[in-house]
C-alpha cells in the first residue's frame, strides 16, 4: 500500500523535482565557472581570503533555490489533491488517516532529502577543488540554513494549501514568512541554534495533521 | 436483514442555518436505497456526514455497526465511494489509476474495471484528465466495481452525462448490484432514471423527511388527482389529506397519499363538485414533483 502511495506522489511530483534538479544544476555550475575564474585572477589565496575575511558571497545562486524547491513541490503535490476536494478520495482509502498524511509529506520530504544532499555534495565538490577544507565548512555551514529553509518552506506550504479554513490560512502565511525569515538571517549558525533549526523544521512538518483533521471533519 | 447505514437524530447546521433536524433512516443490506431532495436539501451533506468527512452538529450515522465519523481502515475498504462529478485523480491513466488502487482492496478485480474500459474509446495510456465527463464517470464507476465493496455510496452518478452514459452507469450497476447482492446508496437529481432501479427511496425537502418507503409502495399509494374549482380566487391548504397542491385558472391539481373516497369526502364538504375529479397518471419524476414542488 505505502509503494502504491508513493507512486501516486511520484507521478505529481516527479517533473518539479527534475525541474528543481536542473536548476540547482545550472545554479552550481554558473558557480563552478565564476569560482574558477575568481581563482583564475585573484589565485586561490586572496580569493578565500576574502570569503573568510569579508564573507564574499560567491556562492549566493543557490541561496533561494531550496525555498523555491520546497515550496514548488508542496504546490504540485497537494494542490492536485485540494482541487475538487481530491483530498476525500485519498481519505476515503483503506488505511488510517494520520498515517497516510504522513506517509505523503515524508515522501515530498525524502525527495526534498535527495536533491539537497545531492546540491550539498556538488558544491563540497566544486569548493573542494579550488580552496581549502576551511572555506568548504564555511560554505556548507552557510548553505544549511537555506536548506532547513527549504525543508520547512515545503512542510508549511503544503499544510496551508491542506488547510481549508481561510482564517488558519491567513495566520500561517505570516507565521510561515517569519520562522524562514528567521532561518534566512541566520550565517554560519552555531551548534545550539543548528539543533533549534532541524527541531523546529521537522516540528512544521506535523501541521499537515492538523490541517487534514480539518478538512477530514468538515471545518470551513 | 442486516441494517448497513442507520442514521440516528442527525441535525446538522451550517454555521446558523439549519440544514435538517433529527433526521432518521436505515438503509438494509442487498437494498438499493435513493436519498432524492431538490437542490440544497442536504443530499451531498448527508452522503459527507455518512463517510465521516464532515462532523454533524449532533446525532449519529452507522455504517456496518461502525460510527462514520471514525471508520476503521477495514470498514473503509468495505464502502465504494463516488464523488458528486466523478472525481479521480487526473493526472493518471487509465492503467495507473488501476494498479493505484488495486494495492489498497484485498478483494480487488480487476476485469470489470478493464470491460468498461473496452466500451471506450480510449487507451490504456489515456490521462483521466484527457477524457470526456462521460468517459470519466466510467472509470470512476468499473474502479468502484474492481473494489468489489459491499456498500456503494453513488453522489450524483449523474451529473454531467448525456443519457447514453446515464444509461450505461445504471445498467451495469444494476446488473452487478444485483448479481452480488450489493446495498446501494445513491443520489440523482434526474429522478426518472432511477424509477425502475431503486428498492427504497427518503424523499427530504428543506430539513424535513416527505416520505420514506419502498418505491413501488410510493408509486402505488401517491396519487394526483385533477378537478375544477369554483372560482380563480379558489384556495387549498396543505393537511393531512392534501400533501401538495396547484391551482392555475380554474384548474386544481392535488397530490395525496389519501383513498379517492377519503379525498372526494373533504373536496366534497369544500364544495367541490366530484364528477370532475380525475385521477392523472405520474411517473416517478412526476410524483416527485408532487411532492417536494415546483419551487
Amino acid at each position: 500500500m505505502y509503494s502504491a502511495l508513493l507512486y501516486k506522489e511520484w507521478l505529481k511530483i516527479r517533473w518539479a523535482f527534475f525541474g528543481m534538479a536542473l536548476l540547482s544544476l545550472l545554479a552550481l555550475t554558473y558557480i563552478a565557472l565564476n569560482l574558477a575564474y575568481y581563482v583564475e585572477f585573484m589565485t586561490a589565496k586572496g580569493f578565500w581570503g576574502n570569503v573568510i575575511l569579508l564573507g564574499f558571497p560567491f556562492f549566493s545562486e543557490i541561496e533561494y533555490i531550496p525555498l523555491l524547491s520546497g515550496i514548488v513541490i508542496a504546490i504540485v503535490q497537494f494542490s492536485p489533491e485540494m482541487n475538487l476536494s481530491r483530498l476525500k478520495l485519498t481519505l476515503h482509502l483503506p488505511v488510517e488517516e494520520n498515517k497516510l498524511l504522513m506517509q505523503m509529506i515524508s515522501f515530498g520530504f525524502m525527495l526534498l532529502i535527495l536533491l539537497f544532499v545531492l546540491i550539498t555534495l556538488m558544491l563540497w565538490i566544486i569548493v573542494g577543488i579550488y580552496l581549502p577544507v576551511e572555506v568548504v565548512i564555511f560554505v556548507l555551514n552557510s548553505l544549511f540554513p537555506w536548506l532547513m529553509v527549504g525543508l520547512t518552506a515545503y512542510f508549511l506550504t503544503a499544510a496551508i494549501i491542506i488547510e481549508p479554513v481561510w482564517a488558519r490560512r491567513l495566520i500561517l502565511v505570516p507565521f510561515t514568512l517569519g520562522f524562514l525569515d528567521l532561518f534566512f538571517n541566520a550565517v554560519n549558525p552555531h551548534a545550539q541554534l543548528t539543533v533549534f533549526f532541524i527541531f523546529s523544521g521537522l516540528l512544521t512538518s506535523t501541521l499537515i495533521l492538523f490541517s487534514g483533521y480539518h478538512f477530514k471533519r468538515g471545518i470551513k | 436483514m442486516e441494517n448497513v447505514v442507520e442514521v440516528k437524530n442527525l441535525t446538522h447546521y451550517y454555521g446558523n442555518k439549519l440544514v435538517f433536524e433529527d433526521f432518521n433512516f436505515e438503509i438494509k443490506s442487498g437494498r438499493i436505497f435513493g436519498l432524492l431532495g431538490k437542490n440544497g436539501t442536504g443530499k451531498t451533506t448527508t452522503i459527507n456526514i455518512l463517510n465521516g468527512f464532515l462532523k454533524p452538529t449532533s446525532g449519529q450515522c452507522l455504517m456496518f455497526g461502525e460510527n462514520s465519523y471514525k471508520l476503521p481502515p477495514q470498514t473503509k475498504a468495505r464502502v465504494g465511494f463516488l464523488i458528486e462529478g466523478h472525481i479521480q485523480y487526473s493526472f493518471m491513466s487509465i492503467k495507473q489509476i488501476e494498479k493505484f488502487y488495486s494495492a489498497f482492496y484485498p478483494k480487488w478485480k480487476k476485469e470489470p474495471y478493464y470491460e468498461l474500459m473496452a466500451k471506450l474509446e480510449v487507451t490504456q495510456d489515456q490521462k483521466l484528465s484527457k477524457m470526456s465527463c462521460g468517459q470519466r464517470s466510467q472509470v470512476a464507476l468499473g474502479l468502484i466495481l474492481a473494489q468489489d465493496p459491499d456498500l456503494l455510496i453513488l453522489d450524483d452518478y449523474s451529473m454531467g452525462l448525456d443519457a447514453g452514459y446515464r444509461r450505461l452507469f445504471l445498467d451495469y450497476l444494476i446488473e452487478y448490484a444485483k448479481a452480488e447482492s450489493k446495498t446501494i446508496f445513491i443520489t440523482s437529481h434526474i429522478i426518472q432514471d432511477l424509477e425502475n432501479f431503486l428498492d427504497d427511496c427518503l424523499i427530504i425537502d428543506y430539513r424535513s423527511v416527505l416520505v420514506a418507503m419502498p418505491i413501488k409502495e410510493f408509486q402505488k399509494t401517491f396519487k394526483q388527482y385533477k378537478f375544477h374549482v369554483p372560482n380563480p380566487e379558489f384556495r387549498l391548504s396543505k393537511n393531512n389529506i392534501i400533501k401538495n397542491y396547484e391551482i392555475l385558472k380554474d384548474k386544481a391539481s392535488v397530490y395525496t397519499f389519501s383513498e379517492r373516497p377519503e379525498l372526494e369526502a373533504y373536496l366534497n364538504s369544500l364544495s367541490i363538485n366530484n364528477s370532475t375529479v380525475e385521477e392523472v397518471p405520474m411517473t416517478l419524476e412526476d410524483a416527485f414533483i408532487g411532492i417536494t414542488g415546483k419551487y
